[in-house]
């Protein structure tokens, strides 16, 4: 390369530098502008009520580290806001909201990034209490008028598209949120035949393998208004009333390991709400692969041994010989149990069901049980009715799988009715 | 230069750019989307044409030599540890008060245990992929004397007065007892299979467990042998078989050895595999025994509700006999147990109570005390004779944790002088070995392929319906070129094998990401090796009777001197090196459980290693194979052989081994075959 070559090509380096240097800084400048309303870590996100003539709800951020300065409000457009709840990489938050008095609530997103506000869902009843699942879809209670009126539980990506009902059944649940090992925990009560007590469900966020957490011994009950918290290490928290006494609620944390066997009850009476939404990245929990494929419309379940009890193997073997199954309207049908107690069902997908065993005569001698759902394709097993909720099964072949699976001669007939119904309603 | 050079330079290097780039893009995409069966896996050469390359100079480029410790044992004063580098085919010193490396021997090839004659400062270690046992001075690490044991010794123990030196055979399920003065072997006792875990109580009592279960028909309740042997007159006194578990790894007396203790796993291979939650794929534990007759036997969990601690691999008892410690590789995990609480346990139920206990995930509340994370991989472990500290050997860091026995924390570590770096295979084995990537940690792919091999079961794969698909966990030793992969041949690479559906099937939590899907696949491919096959094939001169079977296996004309379609002589789907044609093909074996489908030519490299046979684990034997399950000679035409004639076969079968261990006539010869 020759001496004016260099020059030359220096020249024109130079000559670019003095373009690029410019469109650098605009690049940065936009840069920082576009993250500007990132809120620092440790900032506290609050709902607060707008002073003025109208009522009016904020979503604001609060700087603890900051006391002189006041919130910097995100949102303030809607008439009442709840449940916020942070996305796990913290670029987002979740909540429900009204934009007027006689509104339904929806659940709504932010995007502290964009400075953007989504409406996620919009639907015809209220829809509450939105929690993240690991995928950056949305779960969330949606209300529904049978039964006196019950929450399903619903996810839906964040833009409102694919949504899916993940329980059915007339079981009101509430207060969703997610465990590290990637299932949705949330309260559950049962609506019909008669109210229930408050229970803690657990399922996986396609709505499969939903079973019990936690119930409440016989002198207390969940009180679900309080709502249901987790800490980092999934320690559930939640709040429980004694039974017939005039006694306040009083906070309950079960360890996520030992959930029916860690109950610790806090007496301190002063802490009457755990709520605090601290603006911060969170750990994201596994995103579990769904099992759905709703191309399929039945299910499989696997009993190992029905007349397996909590405390003696076969205590009970010879008062069942069958099983029964309702559903809303009635029986399902009835199937007769295996030599080794095993039973082997395809069900119809997202019906509710209950279970209740029958013996020689066609007495009930347990049951029936709580509302059960399968979801399409769903394949279930469980070791027994009342095996208890520590025992795992027995490393043996069932009798009823070396068959086909038991279908229920009434149950066709009764989805189709039930989804007649449903699409006429709509 | 001048500038039209300069700029049909520039032309053609931009123009060359671009040809590559686009269409060799979509090449590329096409190309990776084909072995990965997705069409969003990054396209990054190196990752997969790098670290699964078998041109010798690259890999030595990219990978590394690890030491990957397996156990260790320590002097009578605390003084010093030994540690087996598995990997690094040595023994090295360690100062536990320094917490330096003091020493380093090389021993035999794939060492596995060592132990202490205290008192003649003698260590003892077992070679597994060389078939003996190496002496050496305990103070200067000068290797004294090699003596012979018999296929893949592991487990050693020494009779109290120290002149006998019981060495557990793995490969051929026995123990070897050596006479040391003299050097031999005196005694071979036949115990359960695949053993490696011995443990010799005060009065001379001698447990020896087993990893692989007894071979049954599926659905036969699982029964695996815990053997006594008595030192005395060298014999098997006992035989315990421990009902519905499996992979008793090591064993533990107490101090005044009124209680062995062992680790064990209890599978759910009978029940169809619809769902992890509840304990319904593997369950990890202990076993308790009462050392008096008719004393209780229990199994107990050390797994939760919803957490599971798998893999168990060792179990060591403090000096004072309160706690043990089981160290849980699958999590990185030792439990501490309150040996005293198992007592009172043992103590206050009755045997159904205790049967009952075996199955229940909250029973470990009552007795597991604390929960210790380690390194990743802990293995063999040792306490202080002072039982003030535990050491466990963390495979996968080429480090020793040190923990305190009272406060139950990680109090230091001893760095065995590895190689810092993580390279792609370490970290593929890594994520092997982990149950971070199943379902509330339930269960690691090591668990059902233990030392990288097969579990020796079959289990109900639940296809269309439940009771349907029952498939044999096949080896996944030198797989890396014998796609495609599962009995049915779906999964044409590691990379579709491990993927999305594998975690909607199997692990049941999120996939691996493309990042660690890439590492375990180049681990899966490259990083297991067989064992060389010393018990039938040592260096590949034949026997007689290998060398008829071997006529056989490669005959054209059957005894009635017809010829052989093509398709049903042996060679033709199981050709050398590998012993398969990675073909599809239909020997006769579909059962009615099975649904439609040709099955995966499988390769036949250490066949003898890997019983049951057949994609179901029908055949318990090879001489099942033919005996009962080919009456219609689509098999192979075997139905014309003699009894002895099949002995031959089956003789030359397992004779067969790996390519990496043929020597240069066998080389020419299977290529002159090709």
């Amino acid at each position: 390369m020759t001496v004016g070559m260099m020059r030359a090509y220096n020249s024109g380096r130079k000559k670019h530098l003095r373009m690029v240097l410019p469109l650098l800084v605009i690049f940065v400048w936009l840069t920082s502008i576009s993250c500007y309303k990132k809120p620092a870590e440790g900032s506290i996100l609050v709902v607060q009520q707008a002073t003025g003539e109208d009522v009016q709800s904020e979503l604001a951020l609060m700087d603890p580290r900051r006391p002189d300065q006041d919130p910097f409000v995100l949102i303030k457009e809607f008439y009442e806001v709840a449940s916020p709840e942070i996305s796990y990489p913290g670029d987002a938050v979740v909540f429900q909201a009204k934009k007027e008095p006689g509104d339904s609530w929806q659940i709504w997103e932010y995007d502290f990034e964009g400075g953007e506000l989504n409406q996620v869902t919009d639907a015809d009843s209220d829809c509450a209490e939105p929690a993240y699942l690991p995928d950056g879809r949305i779960v969330y209670c949606r209300f529904v008028p049978d039964y006196s009126g019950y929450h399903v539980l619903e996810t839906s990506k964040s833009d409102g598209t694919e949504t899916q009902q993940i329980t059915f059944g007339p079981v009101d649940f509430a207060s969703p949120i997610v465990l590290m090992d990637g299932r949705i925990l949330a309260f559950a009560k049962e609506r019909h035949p008669e109210p229930g007590k408050t229970q803690l469900m657990v399922m996986r966020p396609d709505g499969t393998k939903i079973e019990l957490f936690y119930e409440s011994d016989r002198e207390n009950a969940i009180v679900a208004d309080a709502g249901l918290y987790k800490t980092a290490d999934d320690r559930i928290i939640f709040s429980e009333k004694a039974l017939g006494e005039e006694v306040e609620a009083r906070w309950i944390s079960v360890d996520y390991n030992h959930p029916m066997d860690s109950r610790v009850q806090y007496d301190a009476e002063s802490i009457n709400d755990l709520k605090q939404v601290v603006y911060a990245p969170r750990p994201r929990p596994k995103k579990l692969p769904s099992a759905v494929n709703p191309e399929v419309e039945t299910a499989l379940l696997v009993c190992m041994d029905v007349n397996l009890s909590e405390n003696d193997a076969h205590e009970t073997q010879d008062r069942s010989v069958k099983v029964e199954l309702l559903g809303l309207e009635g029986s399902l049908g009835t199937v007769d149990l295996e030599e080794d107690g095993s039973v082997y069902v395809k069900m119809q997908a997202d019906m509710p069901f209950r279970m209740q065993t029958l013996d020689s005569q066609g007495k009930v001698v347990e049951g029936p049980s709580s509302w059960l759902q399968m979801r399409p394709n769903e394949r279930r097993g469980c070791v027994g009715c009342h095996a208890g909720h520590t025992r795992v099964p027995e490393n043996r072949q069932p009798l009823a799988v070396q068959k086909e699976p038991v279908e229920i001669p009434l149950y066709r007939e009764t989805i189709i009715a039930s989804r007649l119904t449903q699409k006429e309603k709509k | 230069m001048n500038n039209i050079k300069v700029f049909w330079w520039i032309s053609f290097a931009l123009g060359l750019g671009l040809l590559i780039y686009f269409p060799g893009g979509e090449l590329a995409r096409s190309h990776v989307n084909e072995k990965t069966a997705v069409t969003d896996h990054p396209l990054t050469c190196t990752n997969c044409h790098l670290y699964i390359t078998k041109n010798e100079y690259i890999s030595k480029l990219v990978n590394e030599d690890y030491l990957s410790p397996l156990n260790l044992t320590m002097s009578k004063d605390g003084q010093y540890l030994y540690v087996v580098a598995q990997d690094g085919d040595a023994v090295l010193k360690v100062n536990t008060r320094t917490r330096k490396v003091v020493g380093k021997a090389a021993v035999g090839d794939h060492p596995h245990s060592a132990i202490l004659d205290h008192e003649k400062q003698l260590l003892y270690v077992s070679n597994q992929w060389s078939d003996n046992i190496s002496v050496l001075d305990a103070v200067s690490l000068t290797q004294l004397d090699t003596l012979k044991a018999g296929n893949g010794p592991s487990g050693l123990a020494l009779s109290s007065d120290k002149k006998r030196l019981y060495v557990v055979n793995t490969f051929n399920s026995s123990v070897s007892v050596i006479d040391i003065s003299s050097e031999k072997e005196v005694k071979r006792l036949r115990v359960g299979n695949d053993p490696t875990g011995i443990a010799v109580s005060k009065d001379g009592q001698i447990l020896v467990g087993s990893r692989r279960a007894r071979l049954s028909e599926y659905g036969v309740p699982l029964e695996t042998d815990l053997v006594g042997l008595d030192s005395e007159y060298d014999r098997v006194t006992k035989r315990i078989p421990m009902a519905n578990a499996y992979l008793i790894e090591n064993i533990a007396f107490t101090p005044a050895s009124d209680v062995a203790l062992t680790t064990l796993i209890r599978p759910k291979n009978n029940i169809p595999s619809v769902q992890v939650e509840g304990g319904w794929m593997m369950t990890h534990g202990i076993g308790f025994l009462e050392n008096k007759p008719n004393g209780k036997i229990a199994q107990l969990l050390i797994d939760e509700p919803n957490s599971y601690y798998p893999d168990p691999f060792d179990i060591v008892v403090s000096p004072d006999g309160k706690k043990a410690f089981v160290s849980s590789s699958g999590v990185d995990m030792i439990s501490a147990i309150a040996i005293d609480s198992l007592r009172n346990l043992m103590k206050n139920s009755s045997q159904n109570e205790l049967d009952r206990l075996a199955n229940d995930l909250g029973a470990s509340r009552s007795f597991v005390i604390g929960r210790i994370k380690t390194g990743a991989g802990p293995k063999g472990m040792v306490i202080s004779p002072d039982g003030t500290q535990l050491y466990v050997a963390e495979q996968l860091e080429d480090k020793i944790a040190v923990i305190d026995v009272e406060s139950l924390e990680k109090i230091g570590e001893v760095n065995l002088g590895g190689p810092e770096k993580v390279t792609v295979l370490r970290q593929g084995r890594r994520l092997f070995t982990s149950a971070g990537h199943t379902f509330q940690n339930q269960y690691s792919c090591y668990t059902c392929h233990p030392d990288n091999h097969e579990d020796g079961l079959v289990y109900n794969m639940a296809g269309k319906h439940m009771g349907r698909n029952l498939a044999n966990t096949q080896s996944l030793r030198e797989i890396g070129d014998t796609a495609p992969f599962k009995w049915n041949g779906k999964n044409q690479t590691v990379y579709k094998q491990d993927g999305m559906r594998f975690s909607t099937i199997l692990t049941r939590t999120e996939a691996f990401s493309y990042n660690d899907l890439d590492a375990i696949t180049a681990y899966i491919m490259r990083g297991i090796e067989h064992p060389p096959n010393l018990q039938y094939n040592p260096d590949g001169n034949l026997t007689a009777s290998q060398e008829r079977g071997k006529a056989i296996f490669e005959r054209t004309i059957d005894n009635n001197g017809e010829v052989i379609p093509e398709n049903n002589r042996c060679v033709t789907c199981h050709p050398a090196p590998l012993y398969t044609n990675r073909q599809m093909a239909d020997v006769s074996t579909l059962a009615e459980t099975d649904d439609p489908m040709l099955f995966d030519t499988p390769h036949l490299t250490n066949l003898f290693a890997s019983p049951p046979y057949l994609h179901d684990g029908r055949a318990r034997t090879l001489e099942e194979i033919w005996t009962v399950y080919a009456e219609d000679d689509r098999h192979g035409r075997v139905n014309d052989l003699t009894k002895p004639e099949l002995n031959d076969l089956i003789n030359y079968l397992k004779s067969l081994r790996s390519p990496k261990y043929m020597n240069d006539e066998e080389v020419a010869y299977n290529l002159k075959s090709k």
